[in-house]
């Protein structure tokens, strides 16, 4: 899976605290160490302060699996704990089955 | 039934990247306006089987076969895990990091077996091949 993080546009982030990571590739439980690892960095705030918004890109997301979708309600929890939120962005279909198929498409944020 | 076909998984993630490219060829006999709209959704109830049996079961390997019988393919999975005890596993009622896969599996697939036989697990997954059936 490759993790791509960028800077939001000034109109989109409140102060520094706003931060899309784009998904592309196999999302699984393979892959869960790694996300885990680079979303804690950005929420812990290591360098630029800490992340309360979260916007994560899935429409290149080619397969995702329950174990990767838990670390994403993870992450949502953990943001909105600090009165932000973790926003699922363009889910491609392998995203959007799932999150249908365990009804957190009513959970989550989706844009 | 006919075209059996048996795939070896080591105990890890990343060994069950093999479930989609096997699938895909038990699958290959059909036309592709056939497969094509059912493959992804039987390989992630697969894949979510499997990553049960590494992570729940803590099983040391585990064995897949798949058929086609008539407009159903039948995946049996087999491994000498710890047995599962359903009383212990209810569907998440509320956002939650765990409990996902079991519901996954039971939405996708339209039958599902699960026996304990000498000391070892077996699940037989039925799916439709009929698209309509699927997400």
């Amino acid at each position: 899976m490759d993790i791509t993080q960028l800077p939001l546009p000034s109109e989109q982030s409140t102060a520094s605290h706003a931060v899309e990571l784009r998904l592309a590739g196999r999302f699984d439980a393979h892959e869960v160490d790694t996300f885990r690892a680079i979303l804690g960095q950005i929420l812990d705030g290591s360098g630029s302060g800490a992340a309360t918004r979260v916007l994560v890109s899935l429409a290149e997301v080619e397969f995702i699996d329950s174990t990767a979708l838990a670390e994403l309600v993870r992450g949502m929890k953990h943001c909105r704990e600090r009165d932000g939120d973790l926003i699922l962005v363009s889910p491609s279909d392998p995203v959007r089955v799932i999150l249908e198929l365990t009804r957190l498409d009513l959970a989550f944020t989706i844009e | 039934m006919a075209d059996s076909s048996v795939l070896l998984l080591e105990s890890n993630h990343l060994a069950l990247r093999t479930i989609g490219p096997w699938l895909s060829e038990r699958l290959a006999p059909l036309p592709d306006e056939v497969a094509a709209p059912v493959r992804g959704q039987i390989e992630l109830a697969v894949h979510e089987l499997a990553n049960n049996s590494i992570d729940h079961a803590k099983s040391s390997g585990l064995e897949l076969s798949a058929d086609i019988d008539g407009d159903e393919l039948v995946v049996v999975m087999t491994d000498s895990g710890l047995p599962f005890e359903a009383d212990q596993v209810s569907p998440p009622t509320e956002p939650q990091v765990r409990g996902y896969g079991l519901m996954i599996i039971e939405q996708i697939a339209t039958a599902i077996d699960y026996r304990r036989q000498d000391d070892q697990n077996r699940w037989t997954l039925r799916f439709s091949l009929d698209s309509t059936a699927f997400h």
